[in-house]
């Protein structure tokens, strides 16, 4: 079933986001920008958990993986944004085929405890070669011309690649959408809510699952290659745990069972976390708050209260 | 089959025919569910073989054996939240041939064709097993593997799950049904054969074997002598 209300409300909020970014000067689409790349992480964590059922605390390595494939690639390819990208979406779907080959053999805590596993050993090979990944200090995005489509693009914090951003996401949002109507997603559901159930019907479960933590490998890929060419630098931060952590707060203050409400999430953490840093040094305390309110009384994040006020409007 | 030191089924060896309606029954913890979790491919045998049409699929994943015409239902009603009685025909449906008349087809003759786009959650009880065969009939398997059909309904339901099973399935596929309503078992099985303690304790014909005094202790305990 496509969820209408829901990919109005994403593609919403990106509208929101583009039609501010010239009233609020450079910095703030810049912050704008960053919030965009961290939507495809808080949305990969989504799709992990909620339908590859793989409650995966290593999404940011997987984000990371495409931030230094797109430094990686840019040193060998040049300034060409979309072959960049690819090698973004590329080394995000490997490293997930991996971890989900090896996750898929685990119980779902043992899953949980395995992501956190490959999230510590990667962010400390990522240390421990330092001529590859910069180490704590990070690696700069080469100096290129970079072009998007034939046309020169200025890389960096700033509006041009919060619209880019931006379209790049509502684009995978509504290309979502289309799909969630088919066949094949049923399928996926079907898998996610009981994989032995859909094995009786003839579908193979573990390949489902596999293919679906595949593509929410692909979309944090993705991410991470924007990433990197918004900052126009890559350090060892972004593959961390604490990285992984936020994505799962992003995705559950959005409503980690809907694919839109990342978007949503990663606004209101962040925003919040930027507002606050003007007032008081405290963020952290105050946000760990807000998400422990969250937990308590919107379980479902903000795109479950949809959900609850439907319910609550037919009892 | 042994979990551990636990020996779930031991020496139990069936051989069900095309177009016989086979059930086993037994107490509970005799190894029925067992059984028919290691005939889908759920669990996979200590030793022994699992042959479909003279085809050996003992090493086959579930998927496989579903595709190869091995169908079933489970215990416990194992729908799809979110879905409609229709999506669920679809989703069983790997077949394109069986196209949307076909499952139309299947929907009137079970009687749930006034539900079709109703989600799954707001069906009755009945009409959710009797979903669970359409799934499984919508296959149109070689050999179906029921798993207490009737579990939780009511007479009137009952009734109507034993109709479907001697008018759509007898005859037409092998059946191996596992059931405790013994109205259920005589009605609708060509032969039984009782489970006891993981091992076969007797089999042959309803009649008989519920006759069968042995049985009688073994199904409904030493109160059953008396």
């Amino acid at each position: 079933m496509r969820d209408r209300v829901g990919i109005v409300t994403a593609l919403g909020v990106l509208a929101v986001l583009c039609a501010i970014a010239p009233l609020v000067g450079e910095f703030w689409s810049g912050v704008l920008a960053r919030c965009v790349s961290w939507m495809f992480l808080a949305i990969s964590f989504s799709l992990a958990y909620s339908y590859a059922n793989i409650p995966s605390v290593a999404q940011a390595t997987v984000f990371g993986a495409g931030a230094y494939a797109a430094v990686w690639a840019t040193s060998l390819v040049g300034g060409n944004m979309i072959l960049i990208m690819t090698a973004g979406v590329a080394a995000g779907a490997l490293i997930a085929l991996v971890f989900g080959a090896l996750l898929l053999k685990m119980s779902h805590s043992g899953a949980a405890i395995g992501t956190i596993i490959f999230a510590v050993t990667f962010s400390m090979l990522g240390n421990a070669a330092v001529a590859y990944t910069g180490g704590t200090d990070g690696l700069p995005m080469p100096a290129q011309a970079f072009h998007l489509l034939g046309m020169p693009f200025a890389v960096g914090p700033n509006i041009g690649m919060l619209l880019l951003g931006s379209a790049v996401l509502a684009a995978l949002l509504v290309a979502f959408w289309l799909f969630s109507g088919t066949r094949t997603w049923r399928v996926v559901r079907a898998v996610q809510q009981n994989a032995m159930r859909a094995q009786v019907l003839g579908y193979n479960a573990a390949g489902y699952r596999l293919a679906v933590f595949a593509v929410s490998g692909c979309v944090a890929g993705l991410g991470g290659a924007l990433y990197a060419l918004i900052s126009r630098h890559v350090a060892i931060e972004v593959v961390s745990l604490s990285m992984s952590l936020k994505s799962i707060l992003w995705a559950a203050v959005g409503g980690v069972t809907s694919i839109y409400g990342g978007p949503i999430g990663v606004l209101a953490v962040q925003l919040a976390s930027e507002l606050l840093l003007r007032w008081t040094v405290r963020v952290d305390l105050i946000i760990g708050l807000m998400l422990i309110a969250v937990a308590l009384w919107m379980p479902r994040g903000v795109m479950g209260l949809r959900r609850s006020r439907s319910s609550q409007q037919s009892q | 089959m042994s979990f551990g030191a636990f020996r779930a089924l031991n020496d139990v060896s069936l051989d069900v025919g095309h177009g016989e309606i086979r059930a086993i029954i037994g107490p509970n913890g005799a190894g029925k569910t067992t059984f028919v979790n290691i005939v889908s491919g759920i669990f996979k045998p200590t030793s022994g073989r699992v042959t479909l049409e003279g085809r050996d699929i003992t090493t086959l994943s579930p998927q496989r054996r579903a595709r190869l015409g091995l169908a079933r239902t489970f215990q416990i009603t194992s729908l799809f939240k979110g879905m409609t009685v229709s999506e669920h025909l679809q989703l069983a449906v790997r077949d394109a041939d069986a196209d949307g008349e076909t499952r139309r087809e299947l929907l009137e003759q079970m009687g749930l064709a006034a539900f079709a786009d109703r989600e799954v959650d707001t069906l009755s009880h009945g009409d959710q097993r009797i979903l669970e065969m359409a799934m499984a009939m919508v296959l149109k398997p070689k050999f179906l593997l029921l798993d207490e059909p009737t579990a939780g309904m009511s007479i009137a339901e009952t009734d109507r799950m034993i109709r479907l099973i001697i008018e759509r399935l007898r005859g037409r596929i092998g059946v191996i049904i596992i059931e405790h309503d013994m109205n259920v078992v005589t009605q609708t099985s060509d032969k039984v054969t009782v489970l006891a303690a993981g091992a076969v304790a007797a089999s042959g014909l309803p009649q008989d074997v519920l006759r069968d005094p042995h049985v009688k202790e073994i199904y409904l305990g030493s109160a059953a002598n008396h």
